[in-house]
C-alpha cells in the first residue's frame, strides 16, 4: 500500500496546524459560524443532531494496521470507544468536541492521516473497489490512480467552492464493486495500450440524493497523460455553469441533464483546446512512483492449500472468503452486519483486534468497504482457520458477506441533523430477521443468498438505498417515520436505480413488507435467478399486489 | 481599502486601481486590454471567480488580476494559486477578521501543493515536481 | 399543521455549545444541558428569545442557536427530529453492548 514520504508528512501536518489556526479565530469570533462552516466541513467536521462528527478520509479505503490502531486510540480517548465505517469508505465519530478536534487532527497527521475534504463542496475522498490490488478478475491496481487523484486534488486552490460536493470512484475490474457509475466522475482503469500506464473510461453524471443519476459515458480510451488535463477542464465546466441558485440541482448531473451531454463535451473540448498543460507532464513519474508502493512482486509465494471444512467455518468460508490474484492467497471479509447489529459501527477494541490481526495474517493492511465491512486483503490460505478462530473469538466471525442481512445503513435520525427517519433501528429488525432465516437455508443446504437492502434515513440517499436490489427510505410524513420501499436498484456494472413500489410504511411494518417482497421473488424465481433478474422479467405490479393486496396484520 | 499582495505586502490605501470590473461568474468572451482588472465574487461560497482567473490567465490575460468580495483570510490561497496578483480587503473584514489574520494569511496556510495551476502567483513549487527533481 | 401548533405552544431556546457541541437550553440567564431548566416563552416571549439566540450567537458562545415548540399537552417538542435530538440515540451504542 502507498506510506506517505516526508512530502506528504509535511503536507498534513501544515494541514491540522491550519484548522488549529482557524478553530482558534473562530473562537476568538475573528470567523463567524457561517464563515467558520464550510471551513470546518472542507476537513470533516460537522454539527450532527447531537454533536460535533469528525468524518476521517480512509482514501479509496486501503490503510495500515498502525493506521487502524490510531482510530481505535481516537475512538477511545476523544469519542465514546466506537466509530462508524461510511459508504464513502471512510470513519466518523460521533461525538467529538471541538477543542479536541485539533489535536485528533495532529494525531492522525502523525500516523499519515486526515480529514481532508470529506465533506463540503470540493472533491471528495476517492473511493475504489475494496478488493482493488488483489481481487482475481482484476485488469490493473486502480489504487495508483486513485492515490495520484488524492493528491491533485488536496486543497486544490481552483475547485475548493465548487456549486456542490464532487465525488469520483475509480474501479479496473469488470465487475464494479465501487458503485462507480452513481459517482459524478466514475473512472475504469484498463492497462494502456503499451502496456504501462493505464487508460480509462471516463464516466460522468451519476448520483445519488433527490435526483438519481446512472452515469453515462464521456470518453473512452482516455490515455493517461490526458487524464488530469481532462479532469481539470471536467471541473472546470462543472464550477463555472453548475447552478448555484438550488442545492438539489447543483451537482454535475442536472448540469450533464440540462446541457445534454453532447454540449456538455463540448464545452470540455473548448475548455482545453490551447491550454499549455505542460504542468501535468510530471504526473507520469508520479504515478510509476505511486505505483510502485502498489507493487505486490515481493508478496512470497504460497502453495495452494484445499481446506476441508464443515460448519460455522465452511459457512464463513463462502460467505467471507474472495478469490485472490496470488495463488495460496485470499482476501477474507469481516463482516459488521451481525444479527441486530448496527451497520458499520465498530468499538475502538474492535479496531485494535483487527490491527492486531492484519498484522498478523495480511501483511499489515486493511481495506474498509463501501458495504461497511472490514477487508484483510492478504490472507494465506494455510491460516484461514487460525483467523477464522481469532475472529470468533473477538465475535466478528459473522458469516454473511453479500447476503441479505450484509444491510448498509447511513446512520439516520438517531445521529443525523439532515435525517427525516430513522435507519438503525430498520436495519437491525431486519437483520436479525433474515439473519435466522438465512442460517435456516444454509442448515437446509439451500442456497441463503438473497436481494440487497440499503437504507437511507433521508433523501440524500448515503445509505444508497436507490442502488438496492430492496431500498428502504425513511420519510417523515406529518412528523412521523414513514418508509418507502424501492425495487430492482443495483450499484454494478449493469447500474440501475430502484423503482417505488407504492405509499409508505410505518416502521413496525418494514420487517413484514420485506418478508412478503423476498416470499414473492421465492415464489416467481427460477432456478438460481437473483433477484433483480426475476424483478425485471415479471415486473413491478406482480411485487405490488403481493404487498398491498392483503393487510400486514402488525401492530403498530 | 486594503491590499493583500501576493509577495505577501500588506496595507491600507486610500485608493486602488482597480482597472475593468469583472462579474466574478463568467468568464469574458475577448481578453481584456487593461491592465488591471478586477473580478468580483459574488459569495464566500461562489468559487466561479477562481476558474474565472484561471481561465484569463489560460487565456494569455499578462496584467495585473485583482479579486474582490466578501472573502475570507483562508481564501487567499486559493486566489493567488488560482492567478490572482492581489486580493482588496475591505476596512470593514480588516476590523472583524483581524489585521494579522489577513496579513499572515499565507504562513497560516498550507502554501505548498501536489501540483501548482497554470498562471499561479504561488507560492507553490509543487510536490510532484520537487519529488522529480525539477 | 406543525406550523399552527408551534404557535400555540410554548418555546424554548436550544443551541450547542461551541467548544463541546452539547445541546443547550437557554435557561433566562445562562445554558443548560437540561431542558427542564429551560426558560419557557409563549407567542408573546419569542422576539426576546430571537434576540438572545442572536447575541449568545454573536458572542460566540454558542451555534445553531433557534426556538424549539413544545406540544403544550405532552411537553414533548412538536417536531419528530426535536423529539430524537432531546432523548438521544434510540439505539444501544456499540460502547455501551
Amino acid at each position: 500500500m502507498y506510506h506517505y514520504d516526508g512530502y506528504d508528512q509535511a503536507f498534513v501536518a501544515a494541514r491540522a496546524a491550519e484548522f488549529r489556526d482557524q478553530v482558534n479565530r473562530r473562537l476568538a469570533g475573528q470567523l463567524t459560524e457561517d464563515e467558520f462552516k464550510p471551513l470546518r466541513l472542507k476537513n470533516g467536521l460537522y454539527l450532527q443532531l447531537h454533536a460535533y462528527m469528525l468524518r476521517i478520509a480512509i482514501p479509496y479505503g486501503t490503510l495500515s494496521a498502525d493506521q487502524m490502531r490510531t482510530l481505535g486510540e481516537l475512538a477511545d480517548r476523544y469519542d465514546r470507544g466506537y466509530g462508524h465505517f461510511t459508504t464513502r469508505q471512510n470513519l466518523q465519530f460521533n461525538w467529538t468536541q471541538l477543542k479536541d478536534v485539533p489535536d485528533m487532527l495532529d494525531i492522525l497527521a502523525e500516523a499519515g492521516m486526515h480529514a481532508i475534504q470529506t465533506s463540503g463542496n470540493c472533491i471528495r475522498n476517492v473511493t475504489t473497489d475494496a478488493y482493488a490490488g488483489v481481487a482475481g478478475d482484476e485488469l490493473i491496481d486502480p489504487r495508483p490512480t486513485c492515490e495520484l487523484l488524492r493528491q491533485w486534488s488536496s486543497l486544490h486552490p481552483e475547485f475548493a467552492f465548487l456549486p456542490r460536493k464532487f465525488k469520483i470512484a475509480v474501479i479496473g475490474a469488470a465487475e464494479d464493486r465501487a458503485a462507480m457509475k452513481f459517482h459524478d466522475i466514475g473512472l475504469t482503469a484498463y492497462p494502456g495500450v503499451d502496456g504501462g500506464r493505464p487508460s480509462y473510461d471516463v464516466w460522468v453524471g451519476g448520483g445519488q440524493g433527490r435526483t438519481p443519476r446512472v452515469a453515462q459515458l464521456f470518453e473512452a480510451g482516455v490515455p493517461f497523460e490526458r487524464l488530469l488535463p481532462t479532469l481539470d477542464s471536467m471541473l472546470r465546466v462543472y464550477n463555472l455553469h453548475g447552478r448555484r441558485d438550488n442545492k438539489y440541482k447543483a451537482r454535475i448531473k442536472i448540469l450533464v441533464a440540462e446541457l445534454g451531454l453532447e454540449e456538455y463535451r463540448a464545452e470540455v473540448k473548448a475548455d482545453m483546446e490551447g491550454r499549455d498543460l505542460s504542468v501535468f507532464d510530471v504526473a507520469g513519474a508520479e504515478y510509476d512512483r505511486i505505483a510502485a508502493h502498489f507493487d505486490i512482486a515481493d508478496v512470497p509465494a504460497e502453495a495452494d492449500v484445499r481446506l476441508e471444512a464443515e460448519g460455522d467455518f465452511a459457512a464463513w468460508l463462502d460467505q467471507n472468503v474472495t478469490a485472490h490474484k496470488l495463488p495460496g492467497y485470499a482476501a477474507v471479509t469481516v463482516s459488521f452486519k451481525a444479527p441486530g447489529a448496527i451497520p458499520g459501527d465498530a468499538t475502538g477494541e474492535d479496531m485494535r483486534t483487527l490491527a492486531a490481526l492484519a498484522e498478523r495474517y495480511s501483511r499489515a493492511e486493511l481495506r474498509v468497504t463501501h458495504r461497511q465491512n472490514v477487508v484483510l486483503p492478504f490472507v494465506r490460505k494455510a491460516d484461514l482457520k487460525a483467523l477464522f478462530a481469532a475472529l470468533v473469538e473477538a465475535g466478528l466471525a459473522t458469516a454473511n458477506i453479500g447476503l441479505t442481512s450484509d444491510i448498509i445503513a447511513c446512520p439516520g435520525l438517531d445521529y443525523c441533523a439532515l435525517a427525516t427517519a430513522r435507519s438503525i433501528p430498520i436495519a437491525q429488525a431486519l437483520s436479525a430477521q433474515i439473519s435466522a432465516i438465512e442460517a435456516d437455508a444454509r442448515a437446509k443446504g439451500e442456497d441463503p443468498s438473497g436481494p440487497t437492502i440499503n437504507i437511507s434515513g433521508c433523501i440524500n440517499a448515503c445509505g444508497h438505498h436507490h442502488a438496492a436490489n430492496i431500498g428502504i427510505l425513511g420519510l417523515n410524513k406529518a412528523e412521523k417515520e414513514s418508509y418507502q420501499i424501492t425495487l430492482g436498484g443495483r450499484a454494478d456494472e449493469n447500474a440501475a436505480v430502484g423503482e417505488i413500489l407504492g405509499p409508505g410504511f410505518a416502521a413496525e411494518e418494514v420487517p413484514a413488507v420485506i418478508a412478503r417482497i423476498i416470499a414473492t421473488w421465492r415464489e416467481h424465481r427460477t432456478a438460481n435467478e437473483s433477484f433483480v433478474a426475476t424483478y425485471e422479467r415479471v415486473g413491478k405490479a406482480v411485487f405490488k399486489t403481493a404487498i398491498y393486496e392483503e393487510p400486514l396484520h402488525v401492530a403498530a | 481599502m486594503w491590499l493583500l499582495e501576493h509577495e505577501g505586502e500588506f496595507a491600507r490605501h486610500e485608493a486602488i486601481e482597480l482597472g475593468l470590473e469583472l462579474s466574478g461568474d463568467t468568464v469574458p468572451d475577448t481578453l481584456p486590454a487593461e491592465p488591471v482588472v478586477t473580478v468580483r465574487f459574488g459569495g464566500y461560497g461562489d468559487g466561479r471567480g477562481y476558474s474565472v482567473a484561471n481561465a484569463l490567465r489560460a487565456l494569455g490575460y499578462q496584467g495585473r488580476l485583482i479579486a474582490a468580495g466578501p472573502l475570507v483570510p483562508d481564501q487567499a490561497r486559493h486566489a493567488f494559486q488560482s492567478g490572482f496578483d492581489a486580493i482588496a480587503v475591505t476596512d470593514e473584514s480588516v476590523a472583524r477578521m483581524g489585521e494579522a489574520a489577513w496579513a499572515n494569511a499565507m504562513s497560516l496556510t498550507v502554501r505548498e501543493l501536489y501540483t501548482p495551476r497554470r498562471g499561479s502567483r504561488g507560492p507553490e513549487h509543487g510536490l510532484w515536481a520537487a519529488r522529480h527533481g525539477q | 399543521m406543525a406550523k399552527d401548533k408551534r404557535l400555540q405552544g410554548p418555546s424554548v431556546l436550544t443551541a450547542n455549545e461551541i467548544m463541546t457541541g452539547a445541546i443547550v437550553y437557554w435557561t433566562g440567564d445562562d445554558w443548560s444541558t437540561d431542558i427542564a431548566k429551560a426558560e419557557r416563552a409563549g407567542p408573546d416571549g419569542r422576539a426576546a428569545l430571537e434576540e438572545i439566540a442572536r447575541s449568545e450567537e454573536d458572542g460566540n458562545r454558542v451555534v445553531g442557536a433557534y426556538l424549539m415548540a413544545l406540544d403544550p399537552a405532552t411537553n414533548l417538542p412538536v417536531l419528530l427530529r426535536e423529539r430524537h435530538r432531546l432523548a438521544g440515540p434510540s439505539i444501544a451504542l456499540p460502547s455501551a453492548a
